[in-house]
């Protein structure tokens, strides 16, 4: 989501820099008493002149306006996971990249005899675990598999231990 | 993205704010639009023309003033947009260190080569598979960020005991910059991951 509003911001600023300018331009020009260089203000005028708030193509530039206002918000309001965690404290200042994290628990996890595949996510505290396996009975292996994460991340250093949740899926589950 | 988690969450903070009093902005001038041409404010408002004798009558008014105004702040607009554009992909190096001399004058010696000399010393501590340091600007101080790529089973307190007590010290004697402020971002490396070496 990082990555998608950071296209979005750099298309936005481009446009806010490269508007800006052609609008600041246009005034000079219209000041001259030139036609318009690249804008077709002339047009934009007399059409804002002729068109009442109602006229359809009023309304949907409008509903335009709301559509790309709320798409904007939507894109702000989705929850972001941290890119990193803060580990504990020495003298200099260090955390722990959570996508590596992620994927290094995902391969202890993996190591578990019985366990056949495995996703971890890590988010708001919490470490979410599922791991599947081709036996039908699940036995100890959801108590072995948190075991697993828990001796993978003692000696990590972390500032703040995530609490974790296992979830182990059999064949007769699926 | 950013590879500095710090300076990524700085951005991300930044495009949040924008984008979020952007499309508020957005979604104001559509909900006014949509509620005057459905009559919200009276029937007879609905039927004016988008840009009304009013609006027409005070511009030409105030030409004298307004276009010059107007000129101006599509300007401020459009360096507010480059600064914005500029932040997405600039990130603040610091390319020349200025170390303390025995005599008159002043000495500079190359970021880089000093970030490299500490990024080859960690680099070949046991678990370390690759290392990267940078010196960035942080608000006018040089702060140095390295990245370590260690391996996954690798112990962090140990490394980090190490990078604290050996490496940084002997980094900031040699620069004579006891209070070179440095962050450690650790990745843990599988055996396919690529390392930043």
């Amino acid at each position: 989501m990082r990555v998608v509003n950071q296209v979005v911001a750099s298309v936005l600023a481009l446009a806010l820099l490269v508007g800006g300018v052609l609008v600041a331009v246009e005034i000079v020009v219209a000041g001259l008493d030139r036609r318009p260089w690249v804008l077709p203000h002339d047009h934009w005028y007399r059409s804002a002149r002729q068109r009442a708030w109602e006229s359809p193509p009023a309304r949907w530039a409008f509903i335009a306006l709301v559509l790309a206002g709320l798409l904007l918000l939507f894109l702000q309001a989705a929850r972001r996971r941290p890119l990193t965690l803060a580990l504990v404290a020495g003298d200099a200042p260090a955390d722990l990249n959570r996508r590596s994290l992620e994927r290094s628990l995902a391969r202890s996890v993996s190591g578990v005899d019985g366990v056949a595949g495995s996703r971890v996510r890590l988010d708001d505290g919490r470490l979410d675990v599922s791991a599947t396996t081709h036996r039908r009975q699940a036995g100890d292996l959801e108590s072995q598999v948190t075991g697993a994460v828990e001796r993978r991340m003692e000696p990590l250093g972390l500032a703040r231990r995530p609490a974790v949740r296992v979830k182990v899926r059999t064949r007769s589950d699926r | 993205m950013s590879g500095d988690p710090k300076r990524a969450g700085r951005l991300n903070r930044i495009n949040i704010t924008i984008l979020s009093l952007l499309s508020l902005l957005l979604l104001g001038l559509g909900a006014y639009g949509l509620a005057r041409g459905y009559g919200a404010f009276g029937d007879g408002r609905r039927t004016d023309p988008i840009l009304g004798d009013d609006v027409r009558t005070f511009v030409s008014r105030n030409a004298n003033w307004f276009w010059p105004v107007a000129a101006a702040a599509s300007l401020l607009v459009a360096w507010l947009g480059l600064r914005w554009l500029i932040a997405q992909i600039h990130s603040p190096a610091v390319s020349r260190l200025r170390v303390q001399a025995d005599g008159p004058g002043s000495t500079e010696i190359e970021a880089s080569s000093a970030t490299d000399a500490l990024a080859a010393d960690i680099g070949a501590y046991p678990g370390v598979r690759g290392a990267r340091a940078r010196m960035a600007d942080a608000h006018s101080s040089p702060e140095v960020d390295l990245t370590l790529d260690v391996d996954d089973d690798a112990d962090l307190v140990d490394l980090r005991r190490r990078v604290d007590e050996h490496a940084l010290p002997r980094f900031r004697a040699a620069l004579d910059l006891p209070k070179l402020a440095v962050r450690v971002h650790l990745r843990l490396a599988g055996e396919a991951d690529r390392s930043v070496g």
